[in-house]
C-alpha cells in the first residue's frame, strides 16, 4: 500500500511533463519559432559601431586625465623625496613626515583612479547597450525572438551561426546613427 | 641701578623674543620669486595647459613643488603649504630670486664697495623696514650695482613694470585694502618702492660684476608717462567703494557707459581710476568696483547696439539712470552689486529650479590675461532671452576676442523648445573658429547638492545646457565660465553638464571639478552622448 503510494506519487509528474513535451511538439511551427533565443557580444558592439568608437576614446581621455593626475602626483613625491633626503636635523623629519604623508596620498589617488576607470568603463559600456537596446527590441519583434542575451557571462555555450546576431545589431545600429 | 639695569635687559629680551615671534608669522616654506616678466599661470605644469592668471612683470609670488622645471605659484603671504592652495604653475626658468630670504648676506664690503649715494641706500632701508619688515635685508646693495640700477630706471621709465610692492599689494588683500599701506604707494614714494624693487633685483644683478651707475633716477617720483591699466566702462549704474567687499563704504556711483581707468583685478574688483590717471597706484584710486560690470567699450557698444535695435530689451540700462537718481547711493549701490548671477547661484540651492530669471552672457574671446582670470562679463538681460520653455543662465564663452565684438547667435539656436536629443544643432567643433567664439551657451542650473555629513566633500551642481554643446577647449572655458557663475567662495566644486533632451538619471555630458581658487583639478567629457556625432 506504501509502496504503491509511492509510485503514484513519482509517475504523476513524469505523466504531466511527458504530457507537456508532447503538446509542445505538437505546437505549429509558427508558434515555435518565437521561442527564438538571440546572443549578442557587447564587446563586438563597442568595437564595430561608431557610437562604441566613441564611447573607447571617451573612456581613452578620461583614463589620460586620471593619468595626469597620477603623474603630478608622483613628482610631487619625487620632489619632496629628494627635498626630504637633502635636507638634515629637524627640517629632515619635517619633509619626511611631509613625505609619507604625500605617499599615503599617492596610493589612495592611484587606487581612486583604477576604480574610477572601471566604473567609467562600465557605465560608458552600459550607456552604449542602452541606446542598442531600442534597436534590439526590434530585432526582437521583427524575427521573433524571446529572449536576447547581452551578458557573456550568462552564456556557456553559443551556436553562432543561429543565434548570434551581433552582426545585425550593428548594422541596425549604423544604420540609424548616421 | 641695577633694576634699571635689569629693566633694560629684560626690555632687550622682550624686543628680540617680538622680533623672533614674528619672524616666526612669515610663511616658513618656499621661495620667494619674482616673474621677470608677464607670465601667464598655467592650471598645471605644462606649457599647453589652460591659463588661469597671469603674473605681471616685477610681481612677487612665493614658489614650491618644483618638478620638471615647474613650479606651483603662491601668494607670498600664503602660509599653508599646500598645492592645492596654488594658484597654478610657470616655468621656474621665468622667475628671478626675491627677497631676502633668497639673498645673500650682505658682507660690509658690498655695502660699501658700490659708488652708491647713502640717500638711495636710506630709501632701500626704509622701504625694507615699512613694506616687508624683516623680510627685507637693510641697505644691503649688490657688488654687480649696474643691473639693478638699470632695472630701477626701468621701473621708472616704464610704468607697467611695477615694483614688487605694489605688484605685492595687488596680490594681497590685506596690503591693498589697508590704507596705510595704501598711502605708501604714494607718488612720493615711488622712489622708495623702486629702491625697493632694486633691493629685490640684487640676485640677478649679482651675475654681472661691473660698476656702479647713477641710481639717482631711481628717486624719482616720476609719474608713469604712459597709462596703465584699461579703459572700461560700466553696462549699469555701478558703486564704486573703499574696499574690495560690497559692504564696505559706498565712494560714488558710475553711470552706464562712463568711462573709467581699471587695474589691480583681485577678488573679483578691480581698481578704479579716473580715465586720464597716470599714476599707477592705489593710492590714487577712486575706489574698487566689480569686474564683471566693467566692460571694454566695445564689448559695452556691441550690447547698446543690441539693446537699440530692440532685439534685447536691457533693463538694467533702461530703468536704472531715471530711477537711480530718486535713490540714495547706498541703495542703489547695494542693490548693483548684489548681481544677478551671484542671486542666481544662490538660488540654485533648490534642487530642480525650474525659474531661473536671467541670464549671463558670453562676450566673446577674452584677452589670454583676462580670460581666466575675470569673472564672465555678464551684461545682464544683453542677450536675447530666449523664449525658451525652461528659462537658463547663459553662461559666456570668454574666448571671443574683446576686440571684435561676439555677434548675438541666431536666436534660434537659443530658441529650440526643449529640443530633443537628435534635433540639436551641430556641436562647435564642426564649426569655423570664428563661429565658435561668438558662441553663447545658456544652461539651467539642475540642483546643487552638498552632503552636510561630509563637509569636506565638495558640493555637485548639474546644469543643463540649453543650446548647443561645445567640445573640447570651448567646453572647458564654457564650464570655467559656469563655475565663475555658481561658485561659493571658500567651496570646491563638482559641476555637472548635461545636454538638454537628456533623461534624469543620465551620465553627465561633461564633469569638471573645481578647487575652491579656480583650478580644474579634473575634466572630462563624454563624446558619445552627443547626437549629432552618433
Amino acid at each position: 500500500m506504501y509502496y504503491g503510494l509511492m509510485i503514484q506519487r513519482r509517475i504523476v509528474p513524469l505523466t504531466f511533463a511527458a504530457a507537456m513535451l508532447a503538446l509542445v511538439l505538437c505546437l505549429p511551427a509558427p508558434a515555435r519559432a518565437e521561442q527564438k533565443i538571440g546572443y549578442v557580444n557587447p564587446q563586438r558592439v563597442v568595437n564595430e559601431t561608431r557610437l562604441g568608437q566613441t564611447a573607447k576614446a571617451d573612456l581613452a581621455r578620461y583614463v589620460q586625465d586620471k593619468e595626469r593626475m597620477a603623474r603630478e602626483s608622483a613628482a610631487q613625491l619625487t620632489a619632496l623625496r629628494k627635498e626630504a633626503d637633502a635636507a638634515t636635523g629637524q627640517d629632515r623629519a619635517r619633509r619626511e613626515d611631509a613625505l609619507r604623508r604625500k605617499a599615503v596620498q599617492h596610493e589612495a589617488l592611484l587606487a581612486e583612479n583604477a576604480r574610477e576607470i572601471r566604473a567609467e568603463e562600465t557605465r560608458l559600456l552600459h550607456y552604449v547597450m542602452r541606446r542598442a537596446e531600442s534597436v534590439l527590441e526590434e530585432i526582437g519583434k521583427k524575427g521573433g525572438y524571446a529572449l536576447i542575451l547581452i551578458d557573456p557571462n550568462v552564456v556557456g555555450y553559443v551556436d553562432k551561426a543561429s543565434v548570434d546576431i551581433t552582426d545585425r545589431v550593428v548594422r541596425e545600429l549604423e544604420g540609424r546613427t548616421k | 641701578m641695577r633694576n634699571s639695569l635689569l629693566c633694560i635687559i629684560v626690555l632687550t629680551c622682550a624686543v628680540l623674543l617680538g622680533a623672533g615671534s614674528s619672524l616666526a608669522q612669515d610663511p616658513a616654506w618656499g621661495r620667494l620669486r619674482v616673474a621677470t616678466k608677464a607670465l601667464p599661470v598655467r592650471e598645471n605644469p605644462d606649457a599647453k595647459s589652460t591659463t588661469v592668471r597671469t603674473l605681471k612683470a616685477g610681481q612677487l609670488v612665493r614658489v614650491d613643488f618644483e618638478a620638471n622645471g615647474w613650479v606651483a605659484v603662491f601668494s607670498p603671504t600664503e602660509n599653508k603649504r599646500a598645492e592645492s592652495k596654488a594658484w597654478g604653475y610657470v616655468p621656474l626658468n621665468q622667475l628671478r630670486l626675491a627677497g631676502a630670504l633668497d639673498l645673500p648676506r650682505p658682507t660690509p664690503s658690498s655695502v660699501r664697495a658700490p659708488m652708491q649715494p647713502m640717500e638711495v641706500t636710506k630709501e632701500h632701508s626704509k622701504a625694507a623696514e615699512s613694506h616687508q619688515g624683516e623680510e627685507q635685508p637693510k641697505a644691503e646693495l649688490p657688488s654687480k650695482r649696474d643691473v639693478a640700477v638699470k632695472s630701477a630706471s626701468k621701473i621708472v621709465a616704464e610704468p607697467k613694470t611695477e615694483p614688487d610692492a605694489v605688484a605685492a599689494s595687488a596680490d594681497n588683500p590685506k596690503l591693498a585694502d589697508n590704507p596705510k599701506l595704501a598711502d605708501n604707494t604714494k607718488p612720493a614714494d615711488t622712489a622708495k618702492l623702486a629702491g625697493k624693487a632694486n633691493v629685490a633685483e640684487k640676485p640677478v644683478a649679482k651675475a654681472k660684476p661691473a660698476p656702479v651707475a647713477k641710481p639717482a633716477p631711481v628717486a624719482k617720483p616720476a609719474p608713469s608717462p604712459k597709462p596703465f591699466g584699461e579703459i572700461r566702462v560700466p553696462d549699469r549704474d555701478l558703486a564704486i567703494r573703499a574696499k574690495r567687499t560690497k559692504e564696505s563704504e559706498f565712494v560714488t556711483l558710475l553711470r552706464p557707459g562712463q568711462r573709467v581707468r581699471v587695474d589691480f583685478q583681485e577678488d573679483g574688483f578691480y581698481a578704479v581710476f579716473a580715465p586720464d590717471e597716470k599714476v599707477r597706484s592705489l593710492s590714487t584710486a577712486l575706489g574698487y568696483s566689480r569686474d564683471k560690470y566693467l566692460l571694454t567699450e566695445k564689448e559695452y557698444a556691441s550690447i547698446s547696439k543690441e539693446s537699440a535695435t530692440g532685439k534685447v530689451a536691457d533693463k538694467a540700462v533702461d530703468k536704472t539712470p531715471g530711477k537711480a537718481a530718486d535713490k540714495s547711493p547706498e541703495k542703489i549701490a547695494d542693490k548693483d552689486v548684489d548681481t544677478a548671477v551671484e542671486k542666481l547661484a544662490e538660488k540654485a540651492v533648490a534642487p530642480e529650479k525650474t525659474k531661473v530669471p536671467e541670464k549671463a552672457k558670453a562676450t566673446g574671446k577674452a584677452k589670454e590675461k583676462s580670460s581666466a582670470d575675470k569673472p564672465a562679463p555678464a551684461p545682464i538681460s544683453a542677450l536675447p532671452h530666449a523664449s525658451v520653455h525652461t528659462p537658463a543662465h547663459s553662461s559666456a564663452n570668454s574666448t571671443a576676442p574683446a576686440a571684435s565684438p561676439a555677434p548675438t547667435p541666431a536666436p534660434t539656436a537659443i530658441k529650440q523648445p526643449a529640443p530633443t536629443a537628435i534635433k540639436q544643432p551641430a556641436p562647435i567643433a564642426s564649426k569655423p573658429p570664428a563661429e565658435e567664439a561668438a558662441e553663447v551657451v545658456t544652461y539651467t542650473v539642475l540642483s546643487r547638492r552638498s552632503d552636510p555629513l561630509r563637509p569636506l566633500v565638495a558640493p555637485i551642481v548639474r546644469v543643463r545646457l540649453e543650446s548647443a554643446p561645445p567640445v573640447g577647449e570651448a567646453l572647458r572655458r564654457v564650464v570655467r565660465e559656469i563655475w565663475k557663475a555658481e561658485r561659493r567662495k571658500g567651496e570646491d566644486m563638482q559641476l555637472e553638464v548635461y545636454l538638454m533632451g537628456t533623461e534624469a538619471g543620465s551620465l553627465a555630458y561633461a564633469v569638471a571639478r573645481f578647487t575652491e581658487d579656480g583650478r580644474l583639478r579634473e575634466f572630462w567629457w563624454r563624446e558619445s552622448l552627443l547626437p549629432a556625432k552618433n
